[in-house]
């Protein structure tokens, strides 16, 4: 039977050279009781993805990731983070934390620069929910959100 | 898999320590203050402030480049900083500040919320701090700031979804952070902010998203919010008759944001703002009238506050929204500004740009509001 059209896109060389952006596993961080934020992120072997492709925090603060490359080549990350990117190098089979700092609400990247990575599928998101503080918004009646 | 199976990639570090970056600079911003800044024309070896001067004149009384030699100009050096990854505004970045110049040290803001500081004499990167910028944060005109504040050993930027941020000035390492828009109403900022007395002032961007513009003052060393003044008033305020929909929701979209830092007067201890475009920004139909203050020269007090308790939390805003006086480019009629030879201008109506983006102010006299000279900002 004939692959679909989403079946192609999910893959490395099926309807695009590598994975498209954007696309799969949606996952929560999860909040301890440190008020810190903590999730698991694995490069899938052969497949030049960041599992899962998108991380939804509850809101901005402080997030640990503990990092896995299951793939047989040298990858890396790039994670934004207040303050500077957070780098960390990873080679085949390994292990890493990465400590970030995020501002909420919004949508932030990360990928590896290594070769086209990036281009190839690994490129991820982290997601921050929430709302600006009170004190921030503006005074007038509740508008309409699209 | 059983987690000792893998190599130790160890815990990721700062991109720039893969750099030779110095880390520090020295404290030259810790010798600035309010008094310092109200004469920083007597040291035009600096630019301690936006405009170098509070005045906004943007002069300089340094004399060794003149028209004799200007055209032998040539580069020192060049700082560059690439793009790095996917950050919001891709296609619109650029360098839009206004650099600051303390004792030999640069501090310059660029897109995508970095923080620089430069060794004046050589582009060296001393040190560098970046706010992340959350990707989808709306963005009428591109992924820039137009630079920084230093006072009291501390730099002071916005980022681009709507903080105040004082970084250290020898390490670049953040001492405080206040959030003073609202990026899911489509606010963002850009702003210079301008260093006060003790007070850090900025104002509010999203002009073109429905929002309503302000102007806000932080303590300059706690980042305590001291208060808040909107550019558009509420019903009954003074000016809201000029917003004359029959819905009476226009004003709460109005937008008149100030993005521009604004510029101060000691004597009569005025701020000055420029106010931007009402919103929506081509479609007048649906908010009759001159809609004030957008499209203005405001007028506010630096320590414009009367105090207001709202339900659980206390504001400090400026009680009504009424500056001390305005003036309007009527947003019926677009107005351009003429330089002269004595660098006044006269005001005409023509199919130009608006005051606002043309980048010329009116000089009014400033206790009463009232026309007088016009010179560029």
């Amino acid at each position: 039977m004939a692959e679909t059209a989403e079946e192609l896109l999910d893959k490395q060389n099926g309807a695009t050279l590598g994975r498209i952006l954007g696309r799969g596993r949606v996952e929560e961080a999860e909040e301890g009781s440190d008020g810190k934020m903590r999730a698991t992120i694995r490069i899938l072997e052969d497949e030049l993805v960041y599992d899962p492709g998108v991380l939804v925090l509850p809101h901005g603060g402080e997030l640990e990731i503990e990092i896995f490359n299951d793939d047989r080549n040298t990858h890396c990350a790039v994670f934004p983070s207040n303050g500077d990117y957070q780098f960390i190098w990873l080679v085949n089979h390994s292990r890493g934390i990465a400590n970030l700092t995020l501002d909420g609400p919004g949508y932030y990247w990360y990928g590896s620069r290594t070769g086209n990575d990036e281009g190839r599928g690994l490129t991820g998101a982290i997601v921050v929910q929430g709302d600006a503080p009170e004190e921030a918004r503006l005074d007038r009646p509740p508008q309409p959100r699209p | 898999m059983a987690t000792e199976e893998y190599v130790d990639a160890g815990v990721a570090v700062d991109n720039s320590s893969l750099s030779g970056i110095v880390g520090s600079a020295p404290p030259a911003a810790k010798g600035v203050n309010y008094e310092r800044i109200l004469n920083a024309r007597s040291e035009p070896e600096n630019w301690l402030t936006y405009y170098g001067a509070y005045d906004g004149q943007r002069y300089s009384p340094l004399d060794q480049i003149n028209k004799e030699n200007v055209s032998q100009l040539a580069p020192a050096w060049v700082f560059q900083c690439g793009s790095v990854g996917l950050h919001s505004g891709k296609s619109t970045y650029s360098f839009e500040a206004s650099p600051l110049v303390v004792d030999g040290i640069m501090y310059v803001t660029g897109w995508d919320g970095w923080v620089w500081a430069l060794d004046a004499r050589t582009g060296n990167m001393l040190w560098q701090y970046r706010h992340a910028i959350p990707y989808d944060v709306s963005l009428c005109c591109g992924n820039v700031n137009r630079g920084c504040a230093v006072a009291d050993g501390m730099v002071f930027v916005t980022t681009l979804n709507a903080h105040v941020i004082a970084l250290d000035c020898e390490t670049g390492k953040k001492v405080w952070d206040k959030t003073y828009g609202d990026v899911r109403a489509g606010e963002s900022a850009t702003v210079a902010p301008l260093a006060v007395k003790d007070m850090v002032i900025v104002g509010s961007s999203g002009g073109e998203f429905g929002v309503r513009g302000h102007a806000d003052a932080f303590k300059r060393e706690t980042g305590e919010h001291v208060w808040r003044c909107y550019m558009v008033p509420k019903p009954g305020e003074p000016g809201s008759e000029t917003w004359g929909d029959d819905s009476q929701e226009a004003w709460q979209r109005g937008g008149a944001n100030c993005w521009v830092t604004s510029t101060f007067d000691p004597d009569l201890n005025l701020l000055y703002f420029g106010t931007g475009n009402p919103c929506p920004d081509f479609d007048g139909d649906v908010r009759p009238g001159d809609n004030l203050y957008t499209d203005s020269g405001v007028a506010w007090t630096s320590t414009a506050a009367r105090s207001r308790r709202t339900s659980s939390t206390r504001r400090t805003t400026c009680g009504t929204t009424t500056p001390r006086w305005s003036t309007s480019c009527s947003t019926s009629t677009v107005r351009s500004w003429r330089p002269t030879s004595t660098r006044t201008g006269s005001c005409t109506s023509s199919t130009a740009r608006t005051c606002r983006r043309s980048g010329w102010r009116r000089s009014s006299i400033a206790s009463t509001g009232a026309r007088s000279t016009r010179r560029a900002t």
